[in-house]
């Protein structure tokens, strides 16, 4: 089936993956002077251009955004985030089947922008809090950097991204370089002056996210629309293909390589560093070989370890990079499906113009300062959002037939706050992925084995984070007040992380402090496949930050003469 | 109890429900629904769905052609069982109106249509708990199915969306907190 076709072109550097962390290493690697190669498994996607359901109604659907039986049937999981307003973003099962020992949802975007085209914008930092939380309890291992580390790094991320959100001045959950905030609404800001009067070390505030509130870099601002997911035809939020992909194009050092499949990098065993890739071209089936100085692996963290474990060599008999026999274990995601909704019975003469892309933020306040708060380590922060019901939710509570029913089902119902907690995960050693030694895909490569859990402490958390939503909004008036736990397996929060975590010791850890590969220098993974711990915050922020720090050291040990 | 107790509870009832029902109900809820029946029926549909949502001073079901959706959604977006609930739930309602009324739906007046559909939604029971159980294991119930097919069909078409709701089709800016009237209709997407 196969040819292997040694590729005449050599460049500086290889990016694995044109996702949210891709397209970041491609920007500033390519800024910086390198001429880099990047490679994206799926189709090419252009900003604006190829996002076809961009500006269509509702009614311009044909199952007007209800999935059919037979997508539900073929496409479990896809189907459970899209629709046919933004499928075409979201991997089909049917074609790029896994296997789950336990189930878990791989949620996945096989095209240039991966998923930050379908992200969900939210952009918060770790602290010194979640770095040092390892160590502190003697779990896993210890986080290789502090918030100093990546603080400036933090600012360079958000100052290029554009992020809106409010200052609120928390050590734990530090202040970012922000646009103008996004606003709540009326029974918003009554839950926030609710939760203030009434809980000491608590408070609400708009979410922070990379949706612009004024015009940024030539992109935006956003226009309210709530349709984020089929790509802005306004550039009003941020994605590689709004945004960093262009910015490495315009240096002129850019190639982009869609339809590429990695199948693995190449280890040359005498100078003992990646000597470059190794790809199926989708279309063809031919296989090419690249090479480069430096390779970046941004993949997404199941790829990623995938492709670290199926390269293997005289050198490294179980993956590259696998001295610690850690790669592909401590797999982690957040859990996000416990909360608790009420409706409130007042302001009936309010509502709200435009649909904001996000909802408001309770940071975290368990286990914060000296006292041990919990039955549980770490914590959680709520995201929810308050809104008037609609015909959606009344379709199925509102009694009767003809006009009165009609007149009732079209006025804006009663004010309702839906909540749930975001909780860390802890890393487990046996919650991982492994390569399948019997199944391969139609190229040929082996399936990806997912075993994840969430343990006990995950499920005590799940269990506060009912109660104390429910009494937060009890304490606010809220009528109806329920808690709900939807028990959604491993994936669902799409924040998969953890597979070749960094550290300080190469015995116990993948990637040093650079996200540099303890024994292969020139190799550099940045996306969440790094992180020691999952702490509670929504991710992408700080792969993004690790990626640009990442970059600046890998050019600065070239310039060095190290790589 | 927690739920999982409660879903055991619900486990056993099931397995004992559906060995009592025997044979016959089975093959009743998981047969090759009749399609074309569904198909010859889309006047009364048409007619079904005008009742739910009738022509007031904005449009009504029939304007917003809601009889395509629904007959879309039972053909390519309901389960088997529920398929067969549908059409079933159209042969009972007809019947029903032939013994009560001794004509056909569509030739009923409103007051009449009105009081069949009302018929059916109460025959569905009101308890929450049991409600959940049947559809679990017979699939949805037949009025609800309808009338929330009609509520979206509507809602989401340019009609109903546009006339009968408030559709914003470019917000621009977020408004936070507006006051409002008597007249303010709801919007139509989130």
């Amino acid at each position: 089936m196969i040819n292997i076709i040694k590729a005449s072109a050599s460049y500086d550097a290889i990016v694995i993956g044109s996702g949210i962390t891709g397209g970041w290493a491609a920007k500033e690697l390519c800024e910086k002077g390198l001429k880099t190669l990047l490679l994206e498994r799926g189709r090419d996607v252009h900003h604006i251009k190829d996002y076809p359901t961009a500006n269509l109604n509702p009614w311009d659907f044909e199952y007007r955004l209800n999935n059919t039986i037979q997508e539900l049937a073929e496409n479990p999981i896809r189907s459970r985030t899209s629709d046919e307003s933004d499928r075409i973003f979201f991997a089909s099962d049917a074609d790029h089947p896994y296997i789950q020992q336990k189930p878990f949802n791989w949620v996945r975007g096989y095209q240039v922008g991966g998923r930050s085209l379908i992200w969900g914008r939210q952009c918060y930092r770790l602290s010194d809090l979640d770095f040092e939380a390892n160590i502190k309890e003697g779990i896993s291992i210890d986080w290789p950097i502090r918030y100093k580390d990546i603080s400036g790094w933090y600012d360079y991320v958000e100052r290029f991204i554009g992020v809106s959100g409010k200052h609120e001045n928390l050590p734990h959950l530090p202040d970012g370089c922000y646009q103008p905030p996004m606003e709540l609404n009326c029974i918003e800001k009554h839950l926030a002056s609710s939760i203030k009067k009434n809980e000491e070390h608590r408070l609400l505030t708009i979410a922070r996210v990379a949706n612009l509130t004024r015009g940024w870099n030539g992109r935006g601002p956003c226009q309210n629309r709530n349709l984020c997911t089929r790509g802005c035809p306004y550039g009003g939020y941020f994605s590689s293909n709004s945004a960093t992909i262009p910015a490495a194009a315009a240096t002129g050092n850019l190639t982009i390589r869609p339809f590429s499949i990695v199948k693995e990098i190449i280890y040359d065993e005498k100078l003992e560093r990646a000597a470059g890739v190794r790809v199926i071209d989708m279309n063809t089936l031919e296989e090419l070989e690249f090479n480069s100085r430096i390779v970046f692996v941004n993949a997404s963290t199941i790829n990623t370890a995938s492709i670290l474990l199926n390269s293997k060599s005289s050198r490294f008999p179980n993956g590259m990079g696998n001295d610690s026999e850690q790669l592909g274990h401590n797999l982690m995601d957040h859990h996000s499906s416990s909360g608790a909704s009420g409706v409130y019975e007042g302001y009936k003469d309010e509502y709200y113009k435009g649909r904001r892309p996000c909802g408001f933020l309770i940071p975290r306040f368990r286990n914060i300062g000296n006292e041990a708060q919990a039955n549980f380590l770490r914590g959680y922060n709520f995201q929810g959002r308050g809104e008037r019901e609609g015909w959606q939710e009344r379709k199925n509570n509102l009694k009767g037939v003809g006009s009165k029913f009609k007149e009732q089902l079209t006025k804006p119902g009663q004010w309702s706050v839906w909540m749930g907690g975001w909780g860390e995960c802890l890393p487990y050693f046996d919650n991982k992925i492994a390569l399948s030694t019997r199944d391969k895909d139609k190229w040929g490569l082996p399936l990806v084995e997912v075993d994840f859990s969430f343990r006990e402490n995950e499920h005590l958390m799940m269990e506060d984070i009912q109660q104390t939503g429910a009494s937060m909004l009890e304490e606010a008036g809220f009528k109806g007040v329920n808690t709900f736990s939807y028990n959604t397996p491993g994936g669902s929060t799409v924040h998969e992380m953890g597979t070749a975590r960094m550290g300080n010791d190469p015995k116990t850890s993948v990637l040093n402090k650079h996200n540099q590969m303890h024994a292969v220098k020139n190799l550099f993974v940045t996306d969440g496949s790094c992180m020691t711990s999952s702490a509670c915050q929504n991710p992408s922020l700080t792969y993004m930050a690790l990626t640009a720090r990442a970059c600046d050291y890998a050019v600065s040990e070239m310039k060095k003469g190290n790589l | 109890m927690n739920r999982r107790q409660v879903i055991y509870r619900i486990l056993g009832f099931s397995a004992v429900a559906i060995s009592g029902a025997g044979f016959w109900k089975y093959w009743s809820i998981y047969k090759k629904p009749d399609l074309l029946y569904l198909m010859n029926k889309k006047l009364l549909i048409a007619e079904i769905a005008e009742t739910i949502i009738p022509a007031t001073d904005t449009p009504g079901a029939k304007m917003a052609k809601v009889e395509d959706f629904i007959i879309k959604m039972v053909k390519d977006c309901t389960p088997t069982k529920s398929q067969n609930n549908f059409i079933k739930g159209l042969i009972d309602l007809e019947d029903y109106t032939k013994q009560n009324y001794n004509k056909t739906y569509i030739s009923c007046n409103v007051n009449e249509r009105e009081s069949i559909l009302t018929h059916f939604e109460n025959a569905e029971g009101s308890n929450h708990l049991i409600r959940k159980l049947k559809q679990k294991i017979f699939g949805d119930n037949f009025f609800n199915m309808f009338k929330s097919y009609t509520v979206i069909g509507y809602c989401t078409s340019e009609q109903g969306a546009t006339k009968g709701l408030s559709y914003d089709y470019l917000p621009s800016t977020f408004e936070a907190c507006t006051t409002i009237g008597n007249k303010q209709k709801s919007w139509a997407t989130k």
